[in-house]
C-alpha cells in the first residue's frame, strides 16, 4: 500500500522516466552494438537477442532506485529500517516485505518497459515469451534485491554506496554476459563471470525464448539463495540495528 | 501501584564505551515522568533502550512484567515510540504515514482513521493531514509523529523531545493532549526545556554520565534547597576588589559574575543586606530575586558539588 501510495504522489515524474529510460537505454545499445554485429553468435537478430538482456538491466537500476529510496532517506541512513523494526514484526518478514514489495514495483515498472520495448522488436515476441522474461525477472530481481540490500545495510554513506553498487551493475551488465557476450577476461576470470546465478538465469530465459529448451535448475537455485539470503540479511539487520 | 517499566541493572557501550550503567528503576503505570541531563547524559539512549529500538548489552528491561529481549514483538506493541529526529517519509502525505505504521501494527484501516482523526482533532492538525511530508514544518510533523505513535493505542509512551520545533500553540494542543492521557498511559520523555519538565511531571529522573544522579518530583529535588534564593545585582561597574570583597561575605554561596553583574546563592534573607552594605558606594542598576528551580539544579556546579 505505501508503495502504491509513493507511486501515486510521484506519478507525474515516474511515468516518463519508465517509458523512455528503456527505450533510450535499448535505442543507444542496439545501434552501437549493431554496428558490430548485426546477430547473436546463434544467428538471432541483435536487437531481439539483446532484449531480456536489457529488461533485467532495466529492473536492475530500478531497484537499485528503489532500495537506494528507502534505505537512504536524507536525514539518516537505515531510517525505514529502524522504523519498521520497532512494530511487532520479524527481522526475517521485514527484510522480505522490503524485498517484495520492491520486487512488485519493480516488476510493473518492467512490464511497461518490455510492452513499450516489444514495439521496437523487428520479430515480434509471443505472449508467452512476454511472460517468461518477467518469470525470469522476478528470480534475478529476487536476487540482486538481496545484493542491495546487503550492501545497504552496511554501507553508512550514501555516495559509498552508489559506488559500489555501481561497481556491482558494471560487472553484471559488462562481465556477466547480460548486455555484452564477449569473454574479455582471463579463462579464470570468465568462467567465474559467467557461472553466476544472475547471468546463468538470463542464459536458461535466452535458450527458453530462442531455441524453446527448458531448465529451471537455476530457477530453484536461485529460489533457494534468495530465501537464504534474506535470512542473513535479517541477521545482518539484527546486528547492524543491536535488536 | 503496578510498574509499567522495570529496569534492572542495565548498562549499554558504544564502542566500548559505557554510555549507560547500572541502571535500576521502576516507572508505575500511569504516571508522567521525565528525563534531563546534559548532552550526552545518555538520555535518547535510554529511550531507545526501553523502547526496544536498540537492546542494552547489561541486565534487563521489563515492560509490563514482559522482557524486552525475549518477548520483543509483545513489548513493541505495547509502546509508542517518537525518536528525536524527524523520520516521517517526506514523499507520503502525514496521513499516509500514520496510517503504514498502524498497518504495521495490524491495526485495521477504520480503527487507524477513527483515532488518527481524533487525535489529529485535539492536536489541531487536520488541515494538514493529506499535504506532503516535505511540505509541512518541523513542528507539525513533531505532532503528526506523536499522532503516529499512538495509532496502535499503545500502553506507554516515550517521546524524545515532543514539543522541538513547537510554537506556542502547538506547545499547548500537545500538552493538553499528553496530560489528558496521564494515567491512562504511562508517558516517558526526554526534554531539554526544563521549564516544560517543571510544569508537566510526577517524577523527573535526572541523568548524568548515564547514571541516575537524582530521582523524584519536583519538590522532592529541591527539598534540601528549599530555603535558598538566587540572587542577581547588576552593577554600573564591577570591579574585582568588589567581587573579592562580595564573594567573602560567610552566608555568600556559589559567587559568580556575568559581566558587571553578581550571582550567588543564599539561604537568608540577611545576606541580601549585608551585600547591600557592603556594595552601597558602587551604582546598581537592577537586582532579581527567585527561588531555585530546576535549572539552578541542574547548573553543572550545583548538580555536582551542591551549594555550600
Amino acid at each position: 500500500m505505501r508503495r502504491f501510495w509513493l507511486l501515486r504522489n510521484r506519478l507525474v515524474i515516474t511515468a516518463p522516466i519508465i517509458i523512455l529510460t528503456p527505450i533510450a537505454f535499448h535505442v543507444f545499445l542496439s545501434s552501437v552494438i549493431n554496428n558490430i554485429y548485426s546477430s547473436s553468435p546463434n544467428g538471432i537478430p541483435i536487437e531481439s537477442w539483446l532484449l531480456p538482456g536489457v529488461i533485467f538491466s532495466f529492473g536492475s537500476l530500478t531497484m537499485l532506485a528503489i532500495l537506494y529510496r528507502d534505505l537512504f532517506n536524507p536525514q539518516s541512513n537505515l531510517q525505514f529500517l529502524k522504523l519498521l523494526s520497532i512494530s511487532p514484526n520479524s527481522k526475517f518478514k521485514i527484510i522480505l516485505a522490503i524485498l517484495l514489495s520492491s520486487l512488485v514495483e519493480c516488476l510493473f515498472y518492467s512490464i511497461i518497459s518490455t510492452l513499450t520495448l516489444l514495439i521496437f522488436m523487428p520479430d515480434p515476441f509471443s505472449f508467452s515469451e512476454f511472460l517468461s522474461i518477467l518469470f525470469y525477472l522476478i528470480f534475478y530481481l529476487g536476487l540482486f534485491g538481496n545484493c542491495i540490500i546487503t550492501l545497504s545495510i552496511y554501507v553508512q554513506r550514501g555516495f559509498t554506496f552508489l559506488f559500489l553498487s555501481f561497481i556491482f551493475l558494471q560487472l553484471l551488465f559488462v562481465s556477466s554476459n547480460i548486455l555484452f557476450e564477449q569473454q574479455i577476461y582471463s579463462q579464470m576470470m570468465n568462467m567465474i563471470f559467467f557461472n553466476n546465478p544472475f547471468n546463468m538465469l538470463l542464459y536458461d530465459l535466452r535458450y527458453l525464448i530462442f531455441f524453446g529448451e527448458t531448465s529451471f535448475i537455476w530457477v530453484a537455485i536461485s529460489i533457494a539463495l534468495s530465501l537464504l539470503w534474506v535470512f542473513l540479511n535479517s541477521l545482518f539487520l539484527k546486528n547492524k540495528l543491536n535488536q | 501501584m503496578e510498574a509499567s517499566i522495570t529496569l534492572k541493572k542495565v548498562g549499554k557501550l558504544i564502542n566500548d564505551k559505557t554510555i549507560l550503567a547500572g541502571l535500576n528503576f521502576g516507572i508505575e503505570r500511569g504516571s508522567l515522568v521525565a528525563i534531563i541531563g546534559d548532552n550526552e547524559a545518555g538520555k535518547s539512549l535510554l529511550l531507545k533502550v526501553i523502547s526496544s529500538s536498540e537492546y542494552q548489552e547489561y541486565g534487563q528491561v521489563f515492560i509490563h512484567g514482559v522482557d524486552s529481549k525475549k518477548r520483543r514483538s509483545d513489548v513493541t506493541s505495547k509502546i509508542g515510540y517518537m525518536p528525536h529526529e524527524l523520520d516521517l517519509d517526506p514523499w507520503l502525505t502525514l496521513e499516509q504515514n500514520i496510517r503504514f505504521f498502524g498497518l504495521l501494527h495490524s491495526v485495521s484501516l477504520e480503527t487507524i482513521n477513527t483515532r488518527m482523526v481524533q487525535f489529529s482533532r485535539d492536536l489541531h492538525i487536520v488541515p494538514y493531514l493529506g499535504k506532503m511530508v516535505k511540505d509541512i514544518s518541523p513542528g507539525i510533523i513533531r505532532m503528526g509523529m506523536i499522532v503516529r505513535a499512538l495509532v496502535h493505542d499503545p500502553e506507554i509512551l516515550i517521546l524524545d523531545d515532543p514539543t522541538a520545533f513547537m510554537d506556542a500553540e502547538s506547545y499547548r494542543h500537545t500538552w493538553d493532549l499528553l496530560l489528558r492521557l496521564k494515567g491512562e498511559k504511562t508517558i516517558l520523555y526526554v526534554s531539554q526545556s526544563l521549564q516544560e519538565v517543571e510544569s508537566a511531571h510526577d517524577r523527573i529522573l535526572v541523568l548524568e554520565n548515564g547514571r541516575i544522579a537524582l530521582d523524584g518530583s519536583l519538590d522532592r529535588l529541591l527539598g534540601s534547597t528549599f530555603e535558598f534564593h538566587q540572587f542577581q545585582i547588576e552593577f554600573d561597574e564591577l570591579d574585582d576588589d568588589l567581587f573579592d570583597k562580595l564573594s567573602k561575605i560567610p552566608h555568600v554561596k556559589n559567587p559568580s559574575r556575568v559581566g558587571h553583574s553578581i550571582h550567588f546563592y543564599g539561604r537568608e534573607r540577611n545576606v541580601f543586606f549585608e551585600v547591600l552594605n557592603i556594595a552601597s558606594s558602587s551604582i546598581m542598576k537592577d537586582l532579581r530575586i527567585k527561588k531555585l528551580g530546576l535549572q539552578d539544579l541542574m547548573d553543572a556546579k550545583y548538580a555536582k558539588d551542591g551549594i555550600h
